[in-house]
């Protein structure tokens, strides 16, 4: 039989140099793209349960005593991503087969391959070379995803890029420090040797997680990497923005769980209310994340931007819910990274469709597209009333869990920043669905059409998918569960319907809620078809204190409210906004190191420059022989 | 079985309460005029009316938000215990009906935003920065109850304060009971907080297109919303009721306070409404919050 774990990791690649080679047939290229994400999916569903699986092979050195491995193995954690990153990557490739046609193909179907070959290697990887390897690998392919051999994408990749090379030189820094001490580069002894680190050289140990840390920190973009994201997805192909979104985000948070947690957890670090240091420090950069990500968002009027900050503040939630270092809200975080995944793939690849068919990003010059693109509108709507947390679709059981776990442990300000953030999501979720969806139908948009077959399938597909995890939360809470057993935690196989908290009668059944919300809308159903019939006018017949909309002269798309849709709030940030803005702080950082080095270069390229090194030079030569 | 019967039982007497509340608020509002007013089922006729008279619509989507609104708070209504009874067996968690009220709002928004008006919009840009307002504040105050009660559910926090009068809440966390009923005037839409209504500014925002049926099921929403809103207010202040009688008296007496103030109070500026709801509730509820902590 052939390796299972090797197959898996080599059909990416080879199929990634066959497209390479045929790349003007687009047709062909993503359709090959979409049988590797299948192919994947497929084998991933079947390797569930079969922990023992591994691949590996002798580098033939030897450092720090110890056989150089490159590892693979199957485990609990990394399945569970894996498998949920290759079902999200097998929708969004569908949607790309109808995306990338004559006029908008990207030609980035060999990279991408390149970057799930590395999302395996990631996943799966045993020691840290190969993780590291495999890091590098993801970091460079996604830059060249997100130039995609285009001016301006390129700026905003670049920007990615040096932040990345940031993440991989700590990492480096991290893995090498934290070999020396384990003597090997396998990931559970250096689990091992961290915690035993932390009984004999406290600030040591917090160092050298911090240098892991802030890797994780830059690929999910929490605080105070927050600011890529909005960048860097918003000048990616379109097609493209949902696999950054959902899956690309979720590496931080996976080294997070495989590396911080079990330290945190398992180490005798002094107690700080009822989880330690370390974890309230983790606590209040996820506030502060997706509070900031929250306000950002509002602030937005580009729609890939605006849902760019949706992203780093859902990533908040998760690192918040990790940081609890309890039971209910590593559930709640590891339930919401696949929820965020699907969600954001619905809302993204709606937006992916618009774009298709009007080539507009800015949500002002919209409108009105509800009555054009029903289906793309209905994924949208499920998208945010999911992304909102509102029952009955999937975003809430996973909400839920978190702010039970958060008060449970008493994070009192942490749970009110969650409540901030989730409160302010309603504020630019609903703003996207005013500006673009609903409104005034311009006037060049009247013949658009729905979006094409191929984009309508996947899309319906997660707009199923969210309903059925909203009503049967089980079907993500198991492999959650196994997930948390394989870690070592001590708990019960998931109930399809129920989730579970740690305060007196908290035991919340989902599908109740589904049931009622039925209740309600045959209720609410009864009342309205019971009311007498309506009329149809058209979308310009509006209540305008007696004066017609074309007696000023006024068109739909200045008839539309939608521009500076949250005026008032943004003068009252403003100013705040202003003073904590980190970009700005890297700006002048940049000046500053650009005029020491401008200053520097002048010591080689000009003459005066180099004879002052001469000088400079000669000085040293004498004062270091003087006091030799 | 039951269980069908009792859910339509419970909402039709939420909707039945919700209007005449909502039919005293006004009588009451004409005395503090030196009016006389309508009669207290006026509520009750208009809906009947509006629900009778032809109206207009835009297009599926507002037609879709107006029922959504009222599915959404009928919803929660029914996860709220009404002096002890529920409608159903739940665990009446307060994080639930936080979150189903909120399809309501978004249902509601969805509906008006559909119709086309730029009023509309710019209510409901109100409305979802108010909300910001208040919700953070009354989760501040709730936080404090479900600390103290170590329980999110809202059955558990009420039987808390069973016994004498002076296990109520309002006794044991006063300052966040002020705290509450500041984050209830601006939930309820009514005077200083009313920006996103404001009749004389945007033409009463987002009911400006509503007519007929939807205007109808419009003042249904609203009827069901002040009813969960009281009922919320009671269960966690007013140690909920012996019988329904009792909490429907107490729900109408917080419904009344709120109305009072709404007839003698001027409208705020939205970014001063939110500014106002972020110093003073926000800041009494966290004072009640660091209290209870100590």
């Amino acid at each position: 039989m052939v390796d299972k774990m090797l197959m898996m990791i080599l059909i990416p690649l080879i199929t990634a140099f066959l497209t390479t080679i045929i790349l003007k047939q687009h047709k062909v290229v993503w359709t090959l793209f979409l049988a590797v994400s299948g192919y994947l999916s497929y084998t991933l569903f079947t390797m569930y349960g079969a922990w023992d699986l591994t691949w590996s092979i002798e580098l033939g050195y030897k450092i720090f005593d110890s056989n150089l491995v490159l590892s693979l193995a199957n485990n609990p954690l990394g399945w569970f991503f894996a498998f949920f990153a290759s079902v999200t990557t097998m929708l969004i490739a569908m949607f790309s087969i109808a995306f990338n046609d004559d006029k908008h193909d990207s030609k980035t179907a060999p990279i991408w391959l390149i970057l799930i070959f590395a999302n395996i290697g990631i996943f799966f990887a045993q020691d840290w070379l190969m993780f590291f390897g495999m890091w590098e690998m993801m970091s460079m392919s996604s830059y060249f995803m997100i130039a995609h051999g285009k001016e301006i994408p390129a700026k905003a990749a670049k920007f990615y890029l040096s932040l990345s090379l940031v993440g991989t030189s700590t990492l480096l820094l991290g893995i090498i420090s934290v070999a020396r001490l384990s003597q090997t580069f396998d990931i559970n002894a250096s689990i091992d040797s961290l915690i035993n680190l932390f009984a004999t050289d406290y600030n040591k140990a917090i160092l050298y997680i911090g240098l892991f840390a802030v890797t994780f920190f830059i690929k999910s973009a929490v605080f105070p990497f927050y600011m890529w994201p909005s960048k860097a997805y918003a000048e990616s192909p379109d097609d493209f923005t949902p696999f950054l979104s959902t899956v690309m985000s979720k590496y931080g948070i996976y080294g997070i769980v495989l590396f911080i947690l079990p330290i945190l957890q398992n180490a005798d670090i002094p107690a700080l209310g009822q989880i330690n240091e370390p974890a309230y420090i983790l606590a209040v950069l996820g506030a502060i994340t997706s509070v900031l990500g929250t306000i950002l968002a509002i602030f937005e009027t580009d729609m890939k931007k605006l849902f760019a900050y949706s992203s780093v503040a859902n990533i908040g939630y998760i690192v918040m819910g990790l940081s609890t270092l309890s039971i209910i809200g590593i559930q709640g975080a590891l339930f919401h990274s696949i929820n965020h995944m699907v969600i954001k793939s619905a809302i993204f690849l709606s937006l992916a469709a618009v774009i298709y068919r009007t080539g507009e990003r800015e949500m002002h010059k919209l409108g009105g597209l509800a009555y054009r693109m029903p289906l793309t509108f209905m994924v949208y709507l499920l998208g945010i009333i999911s992304a909102a947390g509102i029952p009955p679709l999937n975003g809430f059981a996973s909400k839920w869990l978190i702010i039970q776990a958060l008060m449970s442990q008493n994070m009192l300000f942490v749970v009110i920043a969650m409540i901030f953030a989730s409160t302010g999501a309603f504020m630019y979720l609903f703003r996207v669905l005013a500006s673009v969806f609903l409104g005034q139908l311009p006037d060049k948009y009247k013949h658009i059409k729905e979006a094409p077959l191929l984009m309508a399938i996947p899309m319906t597909i997660i707009m199923l998918l969210m309903l059925a995890i909203g009503v049967l939360p089980g079907i993500i809470m198991k492999p959650v569960n196994a997930v948390l057993i394989g870690m070592g935690y001590d708990v019960q196989e998931a109930s399809w319907t129920t989730v579970h908290s740690a305060f007196s009668n908290s035991d919340l059944n989902v599908t109740n809620i589904f049931y009622i919300f039925m209740a309600g809308a045959a209720i609410a159903l009864v009342f309205y078809l019971f009311s007498a019939k309506s009329v149809k006018v058209t979308q310009d017949d509006n209540y305008t204190a007696g004066e017609l909309p074309s007696d000023w002269g006024t068109t739909p798309e200045r008839f539309n409210f939608s521009y500076g849709f949250y005026q008032p709030f943004k003068e009252m940030f403003n100013p705040m906004m202003d003073l904590i803005s980190f970009d700005r702080w890297m700006a002048a950082f940049g000046k500053i190191v650009e005029r020491i080095s401008n200053g520097l270069s002048v010591l080689y390229t000009k003459s005066e420059g180099a004879i002052l090194m001469l000088y400079i030079g000669v000085a040293i030569l004498i004062i270091g022989g003087w006091i030799i | 079985m039951m269980t069908v019967f009792n859910i339509i039982l419970y909402s039709l007497f939420a909707i039945l309460v919700g209007l005449i509340f909502l039919g005293i608020g006004r009588k009451v509002a004409a005395r503090v005029h030196l009016r006389y007013g309508p009669p207290f089922y006026q509520s009750i006729i208009d809906v009947i009316k509006l629900m009778s008279r032809e109206s207009i619509t835009h297009n599926f989507v507002m037609d879709l938000g107006m029922v959504m609104a009222l599915t959404g708070l009928i919803g929660t209504m029914l996860y709220i215990p009404i002096a002890g009874h529920i409608a159903f067996e739940s665990n009446t968690n307060i994080i639930v009906i936080m979150y189903l009220m909120a399809i309501g709002h978004l249902g509601m928004a969805m509906a008006v935003s559909a119709s086309g008006n730029p009023y509309a919009n710019i209510g409901v840009s109100r409305a979802l920065t108010m909300m910001l307002g208040y919700e953070v504040p009354f989760f501040t105050v709730m936080l404090g109850l479900i600390i103290y009660n170590q329980s999110s559910s809202v059955m558990v926090i009420n039987l808390a304060q069973a016994g004498s009068i002076w296990n109520w809440n309002i006794w044991q966390m006063p300052i966040g009971f002020i705290a509450a009923e500041m984050a209830l005037q601006a939930m309820m839409g009514e005077k200083p907080f009313d920006a996103m209504i404001a009749p004389a500014e945007i033409a009463s925002g987002p009911m400006v297109e509503l007519s007929g049926r939807y205007l109808g099921l419009g003042f249904l929403t609203k009827a069901v919303g002040v009813f969960v809103e009281t009922a919320l207010i009671v269960n966690f202040f007013f140690g909920g009721g012996t019988s329904v009688i009792t909490f429907v008296i107490k729900q109408l007496e917080v419904f009344l306070i709120a109305v009072i103030f709404d007839n003698i109070f001027p409208r705020y500026k939205i970014e001063q409404a939110v500014k106002f709801l972020w110093i003073f509730p926000m800041g009494l509820a966290v004072i009640q919050l660091i209290l209870l902590a100590i």
